[in-house]
C-alpha cells in the first residue's frame, strides 16, 4: 500500500512553532487515507522554547509503536537547521529524505552569548552529507507572503503533502486543515498551504 | 463480527477520556500534572457533559472527593501524575481496605527519564503496596479499552482499580476505536454502613481479611482479559509490559516467546508455567524490576533483566536499547538498526521563560536585594530560571524546608512559590512556619494560572473548571496563617518591586509578599501583543545588564544585544539599563 512501511516521518523544531499541530495534521489525513497511524510527542518544553520532536509512523499494516528508531527516519521536516540536523544526526541515513526551513531560532546560551550559532550554510552542508536529499524551503517567508510567518509549519506540510513522498492526497489535507483551525484562520492556513504545494511542485525531486 | 467499528484520531489521555464517557463516568476529580493533564480537560471540554468534574486542590483531596462520589454509588475517576500519587497516599492506601461502591479508577500517570517530573518512581509499587488491581497500557487503543474494563472490574469486586500509562503512551496519538456514548445521568446515594465506611481497628482488621480474600477472584477476572497474552515457539522467551512491550512485539524474531503482561497482580501460575517452558528469559520493563522479581520467585530458569544488568534500571526504553538487549543475549532483532552517531557539539536548546514572564523579575529582585541569602523554591515554572532557584523537591516543600533552613542558618530565607503550588500544600507550611516561630521571607508568584501544565484555573484565580466562582484571597489566607507581613506588588514594575522586598527585609518574622502578574502567555491571549521595545546602539555601552537579565527577547548579535520578536513589552530591561539606551519602539 505505501512504499516502506511503517512509514517514519520526524517533525522537529523549536517550542512555539507549530509542531503539533503539523504533525496532528498530517495523521489525521493519514487516518482518513485508511493508514494505521502512531505519532509520539513528549508535552511541556514545547510552549517555553525548548527542542521538540514529533514522531509519525504510518502503516498499511498494523499499529505501530510511537516513537521512530535511530536512523531509521524516511522523512525529517525541520522548522529550524540546528534542530534539524540534530534529528537527522539521531534519526536521519542515507535513506532519509530532508526538508529544511533555513531561519535559525537561537537558543538561550547563544542570545547571551555563551555559545556560538553555526553558520546556516554549514549546518546545510553537514545535513546534505547525511541524507539522500534536501530541499531547503523559506517557509517563513512564504507564510510571511500568505499572512503571518507562524504559520511556516502549514507551508512545510504543504511541501511535504505536494512532494508526493507520502501517501496523503492534497485534498484529504485540505479537509483536515479546514477542520483544525477557527473559522477565520482556515483561508490564511490554506493559502499557506497552497504555497508550499506549488513551493515544492516547482523543483525537482531530491 | 464483522461490526466495523468507527475510528477517530486522538491523543491517548483523549481516548482515556473517551473511554471514561463510554463507561457511563458521572464524577471526575484531578490535579493538573505532565503527562496527565489532557484526561480532565477533554472530560471538561465534552460537549454533553451530564458529569461532575473539577479540578481539585491537590491529590489527596481529588481523591477523597472521588471516593466520596464512589461511596454514593457513582463511577469516579481520580487523574494525577506518579508523584500526586505520593500526596493521595493516605487515602489511597485505606481505601483498599474500605473498598468501593460505584467503580473508582485512580489513573496515576508514570513519567519515565524522567520528562517532566522529579522523580521516576513506579506506580505499579504502589497499586501492589496498596494490594490493589493496576491495569498497564501499551498502546493508547489499550488504554481506553482498558478504562472501560476497569469500571467494571472496580464494582465486581468493590475494590478501586489503578491505571498505569507513562508518558509514551499518555501523548502518543492514534487512531482509536470508538463506542457510544450513553446520555443517561445518576444521582447518586450514600448508604450507611458503617462496618465498611468507618475504619477504626476492629472494621480494619476484618476489611483488611476481606481485601485479602479477594486476590485470587481479581486475578482469575484479570485472567480471561485481552491484556495478557502468550505465544510460543522457542527455547528463549521475552516478557514485557506497557510501551516497552510495544518495542519487543516490533523487533522480535520468529522461534522466539513472547508473555506481554498488562495486569497486576500477575497471575504466578500461568506466568511459572510459561517461564517454565523455556530455557532464557529476557524481561524488558521500564521503571522497576516488578515483572522480573515475579518471574525470579516463581522460575527456576535464567532470567536476563535488570537484575543481571542488562536492561538498564533508569530511564526511558526505546526500540535502539531494545534492540541491543536483544542482540547482546543471542536473538537477532527482526530489523537491523545500524550504529548511530548522534550530532554532537551543536548548543543544547532547553527550554527557558517566556519573555514576559513575571516569574523572572521576581527572581532577579530577590537576587539583588538578598545577595548571597538562601532561596528555596517550588515545582513550577520558575525552575526554568536563573536567578534565585536553590531548591526544588516536591510540591509545597519550599515554605517547610525554607523554615527548616531558617531554624538552621544565618542567613536570610527567601522562600518563592507559585500560587496554585502554595494552594496545593504550601499552606500547612506557613502555618507551621508561624506556629514555630521561623523567620522567612515567602513570596507567592501568582501569575494567576497552573502555567506549566498547560494553564489550568486554581483557587486564587476566581475560575474554577466549570467558569467563574468565588475567588479566594491569598492575602487573606495568609494574613489568616499569621503571616507578620503581607503585602501585594506587581513585578513588572521591578522598582516597586525592590522596594516591598527591602521592606521585608528590614522586619522580623514570617513575611509574605504577593507577586501578581498574570502568565505572559495567557496576557497575550487576551491582550494581544504590546509594542515592543528596542536599543539605541549609540547609547547602549555594551555592560552586558540586560544580558544577565536572561530574556530570550535580548541577544547578542555581533558584540551588541538587540531586541528581537519575541519581545512582550514588558520593560523590565529598560529599567535594568543604566544608560537609558532601552526604550518602547515608537511603533510595531
Amino acid at each position: 500500500m505505501i512504499g516502506d512501511d511503517p512509514l517514519n516521518i520526524i517533525i522537529t523544531g523549536v517550542g512555539g512553532q507549530g509542531n503539533v499541530v503539523a504533525s496532528r495534521i498530517i495523521a489525521s489525513a493519514a487516518v482518513n487515507e485508511g493508514l494505521y497511524v502512531s505519532v509520539g510527542e513528549i508535552y511541556g518544553a514545547s510552549q517555553r522554547g525548548g527542542a521538540v520532536t514529533s514522531y509519525v509512523r504510518l502503516s498499511g499494516e498494523m499499529q505501530y509503536g510511537p516513537i521512530i528508531p535511530r536512523g531509521m527516519a524516511h522523512i525529517i521536516i525541520g522548522f529550524e537547521p540546528i534542530e534539524s540536523l540534530r534529528a537527522i544526526g539521531n534519526f536521519g541515513s542515507k535513506k532519509t529524505r530532508a526538508i529544511i526551513n533555513p531561519r535559525p531560532i537561537y537558543p538561550v546560551d547563544v542570545l547571551s552569548g555563551t555559545l556560538e550559532y553555526p553558520p546556516v550554510e554549514e549546518v546545510l552542508k553537514a545535513i546534505k552529507e547525511l541524507v539522500y536529499g534536501v530541499q531547503v524551503i523559506e517557509a517563513t517567508e512564504l507564510a510571511k507572503k500568505a499572512g503571518d510567518a507562524v504559520m511556516q509549519n502549514i507551508v512545510m506540510v504543504g511541501c511535504v503533502v505536494g512532494s508526493g513522498l507520502i501517501p496523503i492526497e492534497i485534498e484529504t489535507t485540505k479537509e483536515i486543515i479546514k477542520e483544525s483551525f477557527a473559522k477565520e484562520r482556515v483561508e490564511a492556513n490554506l493559502k499557506a498551504f497552497k504555497s508550499g504545494v506549488g513551493e515544492i511542485k516547482g523543483r525537482k525531486a531530491v | 463480527m464483522g461490526e466495523i467499528k468507527i475510528k477517530r484520531f486522538m491523543l491517548c489521555n483523549e481516548a482515556i477520556a473517551r473511554g471514561c464517557l463510554e463507561a457511563g463516568l458521572d464524577f471526575a476529580t484531578g490535579y493538573p500534572g505532565t503527562p496527565s493533564s489532557e484526561v480532565i480537560d477533554t472530560l471538561n471540554a465534552y460537549h454533553d457533559r451530564n458529569f461532575y468534574v473539577e479540578w481539585s486542590v491537590n491529590e489527596k483531596v481529588a481523591l477523597e472527593n472521588a471516593i466520596g462520589a464512589s461511596w454514593c454509588g457513582l463511577r469516579s475517576i481520580c487523574v494525577m501524575k506518579h508523584v500526586g500519587l505520593n500526596v493521595a497516599a493516605d487515602p489511597f492506601m485505606s481505601l483498599a481496605y474500605t473498598g468501593v461502591k460505584g467503580g473508582l479508577v485512580v489513573l496515576s500517570a508514570d513519567d519515565p527519564f524522567p520528562h517532566s517530573s522529579q522523580n521516576e518512581q513506579d506506580s505499579r509499587r504502589y497499586a501492589h503496596a496498596a494490594k490493589i488491581p493496576c491495569l498497564d497500557p501499551s498502546t493508547p487503543q489499550e488504554a481506553k479499552d482498558m478504562v472501560k474494563y476497569a469500571f467494571c472490574l472496580s464494582e465486581r469486586h468493590e475494590i478501586p482499580v489503578m491505571l498505569r500509562p507513562t508518558t509514551r503512551i499518555c501523548h502518543a496519538r492514534s487512531d482509536i476505536e470508538i463506542d457510544d456514548i450513553p446520555k443517561e445521568s445518576r444521582r447518586g446515594r450514600f448508604v450507611k454502613d458503617p462496618k465498611r465506611w468507618v475504619l477504626v481497628p476492629a472494621h480494619a482488621k476484618e476489611l483488611h481479611k476481606k481485601l485479602n480474600e479477594k486476590q485470587e477472584k481479581i486475578i482469575e477476572d484479570l485472567s480471561s482479559t485481552p491484556f495478557n497474552y502468550s505465544i510460543n515457539r522457542g527455547e528463549t522467551a521475552i516478557i514485557s509490559s506497557g510501551v516497552a512491550s510495544a518495542y519487543a512485539h516490533e523487533l522480535i524474531p520468529d522461534g522466539v516467546s513472547f508473555m506481554k503482561i498488562g495486569t497486576y497482580p500477575i497471575d504466578l501460575r500461568k506466568l511459572k508455567a510459561f517461564t517454565e517452558r523455556h530455557k532464557k528469559i529476557l524481561v524488558i520493563e521500564e521503571l522497576d524490576p516488578v515483572l522480573e522479581e515475579a518471574a525470579r520467585m516463581v522460575s527456576s530458569s535464567e532470567i536476563i533483566g535488570k537484575m543481571t544488568g542488562d536492561v538498564p534500571l533508569g530511564g526511558e526504553l526505546n526500540l535502539n536499547i531494545v534492540h541491543g538487549i536483544l542482540e547482546k543475549n543471542g536473538i537477532s532483532p527482526k530489523i537491523r538498526y545500524e550504529e548511530r552517531d548522534p550530532e554532537e557539539g551543536l548548543p543544547k536548546r532547553p527550554p527557558s521563560l517566556c519573555a514576559g514572564c513575571m516569574h523572572q523579575p521576581t527572581l532577579y529582585a530577590i537576587e539583588e536585594v538578598f545577595k548571597g541569602d538562601i532561596y528555596p523554591s517550588d515545582i513550577g515554572c520558575y525552575t526554568l530560571s536563573a536567578h534565585a532557584i536553590d531548591t526544588c523537591l516536591c510540591m509545597g516543600s519550599s515554605v517547610s524546608i525554607g523554615s527548616g533552613i531558617s531554624h538552621c542558618e544565618g542567613r536570610n530565607v527567601v522562600v518563592t512559590i507559585g500560587d496554585s503550588t502554595f494552594m496545593h500544600t504550601g499552606i500547612p507550611g506557613l502555618i507551621n512556619a508561624v506556629y514555630n516561630d521561623a523567620k522567612m521571607v515567602l513570596v507567592i508568584l501568582d501569575n494567576r494560572t497552573t502555567a506549566m501544565t498547560g494553564h489550568q484555573p486554581s483557587p486564587g484565580t476566581g475560575e474554577n473548571i466549570s467558569g467563574t466562582c468565588k475567588e479566594l484571597s491569598l492575602e487573606a489566607i495568609c494574613r489568616a496563617c499569621g503571616a507578620d507581613l503581607v503585602e501585594t506588588v506587581d513585578p513588572y514594575d521591578f522598582v516597586v518591586m525592590k522596594e516591598a522586598l527591602h521592606r521585608a527585609k528590614a522586619k522580623h518574622g514570617v513575611r509574605v509578599i504577593i507577586a501578581r502578574h498574570p502568565c505572559a502567555i495567557i496576557e497575550k491571549r487576551r491582550k494581544g501583543e504590546e509594542i515592543p521595545f528596542e536599543i539605541d546602539v549609540k547609547r547602549c555601552t555594551k555592560c552586558g545588564d540586560c544580558l544577565d537579565y536572561g530574556c530570550p527577547a535580548i541577544e547578542l548579535y555581533d558584540i551588541k544585544p538587540i531586541i528581537n520578536d519575541l519581545c512582550n513589552g514588558c520593560g523590565i530591561c529598560s529599567v535594568l539599563c543604566s544608560s537609558g539606551a532601552i526604550t518602547r519602539r515608537k511603533e510595531r
